[in-house]
């Protein structure tokens, strides 16, 4: 059917108004996520959350004294807390954009038929 | 016995006649040059409904050409940068049209820029000593940097500054 010429503009014309929405929300969904992923993997090179985690119940420098023990736990614990609520804003405000960017073609029909 | 998949092209404009494919490509053109004269009437025009049909037309059509564009680009083996293609875009509307009606609009893709351009300097400040860099970006993003707080502090410093006198 697409083979004439009327029915294939109508069918493109269809097409484009799909894919955009389709760029939009799911093309913005991958991109922002990409995004998120790289920030997050260039933040675990300096804050080591998953490897903190994996060696949480270890000592710090192999120092297996008593001393080595709870001064691992301290300092595991604080850098999985400051990189835990580093990655939560992160992940937050990555959230936010998603949201304002899924929301902003609503808006623009909110406003022009409102 | 074949080596590989057998790679071919199928486009439903191939099987029409020649006047068919000409009716396509008409309506198309005319289609778009006609979508973009309305989106500037839209965007120019002092009402507020009319205003954001001309922003909702003007996304679509954007997003629709980068896209086809990228196609394209991946197609014949030759690709830009629409990033920064984009920014290059905002910059010369920044200068080109600094009336009322986009004012607002403009400052808010400004801030938006503003944010990539730190989030650049945050994230690639570490590898620009590595070596064959491409130098041009960093001089790039600077000089938006200064077209950004230009803009911003032309339109909105200055104007809130007249405002409140």
């Amino acid at each position: 059917m697409t083979r004439f010429a009327f029915v294939y503009i109508i069918y493109s014309t269809f097409v484009a108004i799909v894919e955009f929405f389709t760029h939009w929300y799911v093309g913005g969904f991958r991109a922002g996520t990409h995004w998120l992923l790289e920030v997050l993997a260039r933040l675990d090179r300096f804050f080591a959350f998953k490897i903190t985690l994996r060696y949480f119940g270890q000592p710090l420098f192999q120092d297996r004294s008593m001393v080595g023990y709870v001064l691992g736990f301290i300092f595991r614990t604080l850098r999985l807390a400051v990189g835990g609520v580093v990655y939560l804003v992160v992940i937050g405000i990555a959230i936010v954009f998603y949201a304002a960017w899924g929301l902003l073609l609503p808006f623009i029909l909110y406003k022009i038929f409102s | 016995m074949k080596n590989g998949p057998e790679l071919y092209f199928d486009d439903p404009r191939l099987h029409m006649t020649l006047p068919g494919r000409m009716a396509v490509r008409l309506v198309t053109f005319a289609g778009l040059a006609l979508l973009v004269a309305l989106t500037l009437t839209l965007l120019a025009a002092p009402d507020e409904r009319a205003f954001w049909s001309g922003v909702l037309i003007a996304l679509f059509l954007g997003l629709t050409s980068l896209f086809g564009y990228h196609r394209f680009s991946k197609i014949i083996g030759v690709s830009m940068d629409l990033l920064i293609l984009s920014h290059a875009v905002l910059m010369f509307l920044c200068v080109a049209m600094p009336s009322r009606f986009s004012r607002v609009w403009l400052t808010a893709m400004f801030a938006s820029i503003l944010f990539v351009g730190v989030d650049f300097f945050m994230r690639e400040l570490p590898y620009l000593q590595r070596d064959g860099y491409p130098f041009g970006i960093v001089v790039f993003y600077l000089i938006e940097f200064i077209v950004v707080i230009w803009f911003l502090y032309k339109h909105v410093v200055k104007v809130r500054k007249a405002d409140t006198l």
